[in-house]
C-alpha cells in the first residue's frame, strides 16, 4: 500500500526525518508511537503534502505511485486521507456541502459520475451514525463551534464518508475523553477491511487498547528504531520512551 | 488665458440633453461646473479614487436597440433602458414615468450630479403606493462606448411597500461612461428594498450617488452589488429624519484584473430611535484596488440609536490593495454603535484542509471565497437576486 524508504526531511534548514522507512500492506493497521519532537507528526503532515517540508532524501510510494511528486489534493483523490491533530474552522462552509464537493472532485478524478443526492444524504445518515454525530452537526459550518471531541469525531465522519485506502491519524486521540475516544476508535474499526490500512500516530498507548495495531513502531529521533507488535505500546507505557532512548543512542 | 477644467474637456464630447430640464436647475448646474474640475487626492472623499481615466474614453451617439436582455426578477414588471436611453415602445407600468413637461428640480451639490443633470440621457420616476407589494425592475443593457446618465426618482408613498431593482449589465468587453442621480424618498410606514447590481464591461467607469430620506417609521434596504467593472464609485447617502426607522445597507465586490471599486457611504441619524446595519464585503484579486469609507452620523437628540457597520475585505494577491476607513460621529449619549473593519488574506490552513480531502486549490479557494461573501448574500431575501449574484461569482471565478 505505501513504502517509505530512508525518508529524510528538513524545515527551515532544521533535520526532522534522518532515514525513516515503513511499509504498510493493505489491511494491516500500523500504529507509530514515540516521544514529543520524535517527528511523528512531521511524517503525518509530509504524507498528506505540506509543503512547508523540504524532502532532501528518500522515496514514497503509494500504490505503485511516486506519492512525493503528487499535490495534496492528488494524494487525496487516490485514496490517502489524513485525520488532523488539529481540525481547522472553516465558517460558512457546511460540512455536508463541502464534504459533496470533495467526493465529486474524488469521483471525477476517477472518471466516475457526480453522486446523486439521495444517494449521498443517505450515505451522510449512515457515515454519521458510526461515529455518533448529531446528524445537525453534519450540516453546520465545518468544525466551527465543535468541541475538541466533535471536531475529532468529524474527522473520523470525514473519513467515513470519502473510504479511503489509506488513513493516516495524526494524534487523533489527544484532548480525548474516554468516551470520544472509543467512539473514534469504533469508527477506525468499523472501516477496517483487507482492502484498506490505517497508520494511528498517538503519544499514549490508551488509544490502542480500542484499535488493536497489528505492528507498533517506535519512532525516535528522525527513524523507527524499534517495531513490534501491540505488547510493545504495552510495555512503552509501562517503561516510558528512555530505555528506547538508552537503547538507541547505544545502538 | 483660462485653462480648461477636466470636466470642460469632457463637456466636449458629451451631448448635451434632450430633456426638459428646469432652467432653475441648469443654471445651479451650470454654476457648479464652471468652478469644478476632476476631484484630485487632495480631495479627502476622492483620496484614493481618481477618475481621469474618463477623458480617455470615446464615446458614441448611435443607439443600439437591444433585443435580448436578461432580467433577473421573473415577477417584476421591467423597464428596458437600452446604451442609456428609454427603449421605445414598451408597455407602460403604472407608477412609472417616463416622458417629461420639466424634470423635477430635486439636485445635489456635487459635480457628478451636475454634469448627470446637463447631459441626462433617462428621467425616471418610480412610484410604489400601495400596501400591496410591487417589484419594479430597471433593466440597464449596454454595449461599447455608450454614455448612461439616468436620473431616477423613487417615491415609496405612506404604507407602501416595494421592491427596485437596478439592473446594471454592459456587455463584458465594453468601455462605457455611466453617471447615475438616484433621489430616494421613503415616506411614512413605508417599506422599500433596492437591489444595485453592476454588472459592467471591463473598461467601463460607473459613479454612482444615491440620496435617500427616510421619515418615521421606515424601513429602508439597500444591497449594492458591484461585480465588474474598470471603476466603480457609489456613493450612498441616507438621511434619516423619522424616528423608529430600519436602515440596512449590504454591499459585496468582487475585484480582480485593474479593476477599482469605491464604495462611499453615510448614514446620518438625526432622530431618536432607529437602528441601522452596514455590511460590506469583497474579495481582490490581481492588481485590483478597493476603497470603502463608511460614514454614521448620530446627532445630539438622537437617543437611542443602534447603528453597526462593518467592511471586511480578502486579498487573494498580493499586489492588490484596499483603503478602508469606518467613521463613526457620535454627538448622543444613550447609543449603541459599532464598527469594524479587517482587509487578510485566505486562510492558508482551510485552503490545506480542503485540499487534503480532494479540492482542488481553485476549488478550495472558491468555497471560501464564497462563504466569505454568503454572509452578504444571507442578507438578501431576494431569491432571483441572490442566486443571480451567486451564478455572478462563480463565473467571477471560473474565467
Amino acid at each position: 500500500m505505501i513504502e517509505i524508504k530512508n525518508l529524510h526531511a528538513t524545515i527551515e534548514g532544521k533535520e526532522i526525518l534522518k532515514g525513516l522507512s515503513l511499509n504498510v500492506k493493505a489491511g494491516e493497521i500500523h500504529a507509530i508511537m514515540g516521544p514529543n519532537g520524535a517527528g511523528k507528526s512531521t511524517l503525518a503532515s509530509i504524507l498528506a503534502g505540506r509543503e512547508e517540508y523540504e524532502i532532501t532524501n528518500g522515496e514514497v510510494s503509494f500504490d505503485g505511485d511516486d506519492l512525493l511528486e503528487m499535490s495534496t489534493e492528488e494524494r487525496a483523490r487516490a485514496g490517502l486521507f489524513l485525520a488532523f491533530q488539529y481540525p481547522v474552522e472553516i465558517p460558512g462552509v457546511s460540512n455536508v456541502n463541502f464534504l459533496r464537493t470533495a467526493i465529486n472532485e474524488i469521483r471525477d478524478a476517477n472518471g466516475e459520475n457526480p453522486i446523486s443526492a439521495k444517494e449521498f444524504m443517505a450515505l451522510v445518515r449512515e457515515k454519521s451514525k458510526i461515529v455518533e454525530l448529531d446528524s445537525s452537526l453534519a450540516s453546520r459550518s465545518v468544525n466551527e463551534g465543535f468541541s475538541g471531541g466533535e471536531k475529532k469525531r468529524n474527522e473520523i465522519f470525514q473519513m467515513a464518508m470519502l473510504n479511503p485506502k489509506l488513513a493516516v491519524l495524526d494524534e487523533t486521540d489527544s484532548g480525548l475523553d474516554i468516551d470520544a475516544l472509543r467512539i473514534v476508535a469504533k469508527g477506525v474499526n468499523s472501516l477496517k477491511s483487507p482492502e484498506n490500512a490505517s497508520i494511528v500516530i498517538t503519544h499514549y498507548q490508551r488509544l490502542l487498547d480500542y484499535i488493536v495495531p497489528d505492528y507498533v513502531h517506535v519512532l525516535y529521533d528522525g527513524r523507527i528504531v524499534k517495531t513490534g507488535d501491540k505488547n510493545l505500546a504495552l510495555e512503552l507505557e509501562e517503561k516510558g520512551y528512555d530505555w528506547i532512548k538508552a537503547e538507541s543512542q547505544v545502538g | 488665458m483660462l485653462t480648461q477644467s477636466k470636466f470642460d474637456i469632457l463637456r466636449e464630447k458629451l451631448s448635451p440633453s434632450i430633456l426638459p430640464i428646469s432652467n432653475e436647475a441648469r443654471e445651479k448646474a451650470e454654476a457648479i461646473l464652471e468652478t469644478a474640475d476632476f476631484p484630485t487626492r487632495r480631495n479627502e472623499r476622492w483620496k484614493y479614487t481618481s477618475v481621469n481615466g474618463i477623458n480617455k474614453l470615446t464615446f458614441d451617439e448611435s443607439i443600439d436597440d437591444f433585443d435580448s436582455f436578461n432580467p433577473i426578477s421573473a415577477n417584476a414588471e421591467k423597464l428596458i433602458i437600452s446604451n442609456g436611453f428609454i427603449k421605445k415602445d414598451q408597455k407602460q407600468i403604472k407608477g412609472v414615468k417616463t416622458s417629461w413637461d420639466e424634470l423635477p428640480t430635486k439636485s445635489a451639490d456635487d459635480a457628478f450630479d451636475a454634469l448627470n443633470i446637463l447631459y441626462c440621457t433617462a428621467a425616471i420616476e418610480i412610484e410604489f403606493d400601495s400596501k400591496i407589494h410591487r417589484e419594479i425592475e430597471l433593466i440597464f443593457i449596454n454595449n461599447d462606448n455608450s454614455v448612461l446618465f439616468p436620473r431616477i426618482f423613487v417615491k415609496c408613498n405612506k404604507e407602501s411597500k416595494g421592491t427596485l431593482i437596478l439592473n446594471f449589465q454592459g456587455s463584458e468587453e465594453s468601455s462605457c461612461f455611466t453617471n447615475v442621480s438616484t433621489y430616494i424618498d421613503v415616506e411614512e410606514n413605508s417599506h422599500l428594498n433596492v437591489h444595485k447590481i453592476q454588472k459592467n464591461g471591463i473598461g467601463t467607469f460607473d459613479l454612482q450617488r444615491e440620496y435617500v430620506n427616510q421619515a418615521k417609521n421606515s424601513s429602508f434596504s439597500i444591497n449594492t452589488f458591484s461585480l465588474s467593472g474598470r471603476l466603480t464609485r457609489n456613493e450612498l447617502n441616507i438621511l434619516v429624519n423619522g424616528s423608529n426607522c430600519e436602515t440596512f445597507m449590504n454591499g459585496a465586490y468582487t475585484l480582480k484584473g485593474k479593476s477599482h471599486c469605491d464604495n462611499h457611504t453615510t448614514v446620518d441619524h438625526k432622530v431618536a430611535h432607529c437602528f441601522s446595519k452596514e455590511l460590506y464585503k469583497g474579495v481582490i484579486d490581481d492588481t485590483a484596488t478597493n476603497v470603502f469609507n463608511g460614514k454614521v452620523f448620530v446627532r445630539k437628540d438622537a437617543q437611542k440609536i443602534n447603528a453597526f457597520q462593518s467592511n471586511a475585505n480578502i486579498l487573494l494577491s498580493e499586489t492588490g490593495s484596499v483603503n478602508s476607513k469606518p467613521e463613526l460621529e457620535i454627538y448622543a449619549d444613550d447609543v449603541k454603535c459599532s464598527h469594524g473593519s479587517t482587509t487578510g488574506q485566505l486562510d492558508e490552513e482551510a485552503v490545506f484542509y480542503l485540499r487534503s480531502r480532494g479540492l482542488s486549490e481553485k476549488a478550495a479557494k472558491e468555497l471560501l471565497v464564497k462563504a466569505f461573501l454568503g454572509e452578504v448574500l444571507e442578507e438578501v431575501e431576494h431569491a432571483e437576486v441572490r442566486s443571480y449574484v451567486e451564478n455572478q461569482i462563480e463565473k467571477h471565478f471560473s474565467a
